[in-house]
């Protein structure tokens, strides 16, 4: 029996190891990288029926929230939205200007797995990327083997951070 | 009969016996991995890495003690109440957080709740507003409400002031008489509640990986799954013994 909780409190412990938060940016560093000049007052956009409807189909579920926070200055938008990879949310940052992804910056990783999406190699791919008309980034984003649902949740809010920059820059 | 076929028909009457022996011994824990394994090849497909284990009993033997009493807020009429990492809204989990929530107040149009890891805004209803997840410092103590606009976060030593429509934070000198002390949640209710507490990371899929390791087992369950591999080699070897001499035989 002591064996067993002893085994049980490793296990928890393993848990919540795993859990353990990776900060590499706080918002405010990643504001600071976005915008050099100093960083803009944010502004909210309200997630209508028909932001929700289309962020069904660009994240793959309905986006969680009522409204969603950016900072914006000259064309140029800044997001930081968490999405979940297998369990934990991974809070990502994305900067866009005149429709296209300037940067991708991973903030905070919570899962156990597919911490991959933090380096350069794959962050780097995305710039330059835009929305084409069947609503799939126009750049081809290599995977990470081990890291597909992390690599996934990267590119879903990829694509729904181009498509509300263009819905508050119209 | 030669004294050659004597001690051959002794060997294969005592490999027969342990072949059977080795067999059901094995089919047992075959049986368990062998199951295990397919549901963990559907894990995904039927959402059991996402469905968190909330039978106590389960829980118990992971070293988690389910609490039974919980503290929260009457807010708009209804129950707020907050169960370690979760949050629930009268019986309905409403949130999660990777760390326990330390407080929960309500301005005139909305509820705010705070854990270590972040601020989340939700309407009277329950629904999520918007979350800021930045907190400026680590060791949350509590928080409470400065003015309709304006919410301090107090932690050990110093607080900061959140601005609830801008999301700005920015240090304020300590009030810790502003923080809040919350009551217990009605006794009905934290009896549902108790029935619905759950784990982080502590989801079906583990739950059956475990299974299928032999870890739930406690801390010599690997010898069983060890076993499972020694017993299925034996009865390969018996099976091939068996076949050649049957073979030689004919």
């Amino acid at each position: 029996m002591k064996l067993i909780k002893y085994f049980s409190i490793l296990l928890l412990f393993g848990v919540g190891l795993a859990q353990a938060d990776q900060v590499f940016y706080t918002t405010e560093q990643f504001l600071q990288r976005a915008f050099p000049q100093g960083s803009p007052s944010s502004n909210v956009v309200w997630l209508t029926d028909q932001h929700k409807q289309r962020g069904k189909e660009l994240l793959g579920h309905a986006p969680a929230g009522l409204r969603l926070r950016y900072w914006a200055q000259e064309g140029r938008s800044a997001w930081v939205v968490d999405e979940i990879g297998k369990e934990h949310p991974i809070t990502i940052g994305v900067v866009i200007e005149q429709n296209q992804i300037q940067m991708v910056e991973i903030l905070v990783f919570r899962e156990s797995r597919g911490g991959e999406v933090r380096y350069d190699f794959f962050k780097k791919q995305f710039v330059g990327a835009q929305l084409n008309e069947e609503d799939r980034l126009n750049k081809n984003i290599d995977g990470i083997s081990g890291a597909t649902l992390s690599v996934n949740a990267v590119t879903a809010v990829a694509r729904w951070v181009l498509y509300l920059h263009g819905q508050v820059a119209a | 009969m030669t004294a050659r076929s004597k001690l051959r028909r002794v060997w294969v009457g005592h490999l027969w016996r342990w072949h059977r022996r080795l067999g059901l011994l094995a089919s047992c824990l075959v049986l368990l991995i062998a199951l295990t394994g397919f549901l963990l090849n559907h894990a995904d497909e039927w959402g059991w890495d996402k469905q968190h284990l909330h039978s106590s009993w389960l829980l118990k033997s992971y070293g988690v003690e389910v609490p039974t009493e919980f503290v929260g807020q009457k807010l708009f009429d209804r129950w707020w109440v907050l169960a370690n990492e979760q949050l629930f809204l009268q019986n309905e989990e409403v949130a999660r957080c990777g760390d326990a929530w330390k407080g929960v107040v309500a301005t005139q149009h909305m509820v705010i709740a705070a854990c270590e890891h972040k601020i989340a805004l939700f309407t009277a209803e329950g629904e999520l507003i918007e979350v800021m997840n930045s907190m400026p410092s680590s060791g949350l103590r509590g928080i409470g409400l400065l003015s309709e606009t304006l919410l301090l976060i107090q932690y050990e030593g110093k607080a900061f002031q959140f601005d609830l429509m801008s999301f700005s934070v920015a240090p304020v000198d300590s009030k810790p008489t502003t923080l809040q002390t919350l009551p217990p949640a009605p006794k009905a209710l934290a009896k549902i509640i108790s029935s619905q507490y759950s784990v982080p990371g502590l989801t079906w899929e583990r739950f059956v990986q475990d299974l299928h390791a032999g870890r739930w087992f406690g801390g010599w369950g690997w010898v069983l799954v060890d076993l499972t591999a020694l017993f299925l080699v034996m009865l390969s070897l018996t099976g091939v013994l068996l076949y050649s001499l049957h073979r030689r035989k004919a």
